[in-house]
């Protein structure tokens, strides 16, 4: 009983303070962005770079990201939570007609990689001004507009059909465009991360044949063994396989200091969002 | 594995360092250019004797306070003009709830190049493309308001 109990638990908080973020902070992940596309196209109109309040939220957010790990992308991003809400309401339905919903799997194939290529590309057409004549094209402009209740697109053909086509990848695989697409996550990726709160596992302690922790993790990993320091960029701290451990063997945190503590998870949340409301959002 | 923290580590260094390079580059070279242009006016101030060229074009707009509403990113973008003798003498925002801070605050730059070039015929800020359409927009709502009816 009990063990079937905690991952529900943690999914509940999950979803509140997702729900939470979404309502108050919807636009971080643009704003974010837009901190590094600005970068490039002042660099490539060759003028000094302006501080702006877009570099102050990116920088607190890179800031967090380094100590706390992925847990932006996991628990505070809008489209994150597009993404799993999309997905539970795919499951849902599936659920409902009884039908098993489709889930597909990557594996090992390399298709994380692309977010870094996009990452370039956007970079690329930043510093040459090729970006702001491609109006529209951003499906993330397009949901983030959609989202503040604006539904005057005229124009953004493009990035609606994007949008879409996100969305729809979005139900099929959890975290579709977190995995594969999204620019920001490849930034967080690239960044060093302290690795007190990377999640890791003792595999000696495992159960036979226990893959546990790999079946439920979003981004289909492979937990690191502990004392190794290895942390993998694609992990976005959702807990799911610290909880989901029959044995408690995979861990975050150190001590009584616990990833997947309730306690820990809200105050995380609060840091975030204090850190958020500093920088200005 | 520690060596990769240390290289991403070494890697955000670089990155920050050619930041830096670059923006004090940048800033050495606006701060000659503003020398030059300033001593390129002294001289220019010191040849030609004042030649007062102030023909009062006649203002197509009405004297007095407008306000002007468009869309913006989330909203209603709510402005407020004044013309006193038929130039721009004041714009600010009046509402603007839907927008989202920081694209709100890169766009007020407008604000104060609409009032300096006397027209809302300029660039909006990239980045902020939303809510400077909405600014713009706004101000050209008031300026239609201010139009004389002749």
């Amino acid at each position: 009983m009990k063990r079937i109990k905690r991952p529900k638990r943690h999914a509940y908080i999950r979803a509140i303070i997702q729900l939470l973020f979404f309502l108050f902070f919807p636009a971080a992940f643009t704003t974010a962005f837009s901190a590094v596309k600005n970068i490039f196209m002042q660099m490539g109109s060759g003028i000094p770079l302006v501080w702006s309040t877009f570099l102050t939220v990116f920088l607190s957010l890179c800031a967090f990201t380094i100590v706390f790990g992925r847990f932006f992308c996991g628990y505070a991003c809008a489209f994150g939570t597009l993404g799993d809400a999309v997905r539970s309401l795919y499951v849902w339905i599936c659920k409902k007609c009884r039908k098993k919903p489709i889930t597909l799997k990557v594996g090992k194939k390399p298709f994380y990689l692309i977010k870094y290529l996009i990452l370039l590309l956007i970079v690329i057409f930043c510093f040459t001004g090729i970006y702001s004549t491609w109006k529209g094209w951003s499906p993330w402009d397009v949901f983030s507009v959609l989202r503040a209740g604006n539904w005057h697109l005229n124009g953004d053909w493009v990035g609606i059909v994007l949008l879409l086509a996100i969305v729809v990848g979005m139900a099929f695989c959890e975290r579709f465009f977190c995995r594969f697409l999204c620019p920001l996550g490849a930034i967080f990726s690239l960044l060093p991360r302290l690795p007190v709160f990377s999640v890791r596992r003792k595999q000696e302690n495992c159960a036979k044949g226990c893959a546990a922790c790999q079946r439920c993790c979003p981004a289909e990993l492979t937990l690191p063994e502990a004392g190794s320091g290895t942390i993998s960029g694609e992990c976005f701290q959702c807990q799911k396989c610290v909880n989901i451990c029959p044995k408690k063997n995979a861990h975050s945190g150190f001590g009584f200091v616990q990833g997947n503590t309730v306690w820990f998870t809200v105050l995380q949340a609060g840091i975030l969002a204090v850190v958020l409301i500093l920088a200005g959002v | 594995m520690q060596h990769v923290f240390w290289m991403k580590l070494l890697n955000c260094v670089l990155i920050v360092g050619i930041l830096l390079v670059y923006q004090s580059i940048q800033q050495s070279r606006i701060q000659k250019e503003t020398i030059s242009s300033l001593t390129a006016e002294l001289e220019q101030k010191q040849t030609v004797t004042t030649a007062s060229t102030d023909s009062f074009a006649a203002s197509s707009y009405e004297d007095g306070i407008y306000q002007g509403e468009a869309q913006g990113y989330g909203g209603k973008v709510v402005v407020e003009l004044t013309i006193t003798h038929g130039s721009f003498t004041d714009l600010h925002i009046l509402s603007a709830e839907q927008e989202d801070t920081a694209y709100l605050e890169a766009a007020s730059v407008l604000l104060e190049t609409i009032l300096e070039e006397q027209t809302t015929d300029v660039d909006g800020v990239s980045g902020a493309t939303f809510s400077s359409n909405g600014i713009l927009h706004a101000t050209e709502d008031a300026l239609r308001k201010a139009e004389k009816t002749t």
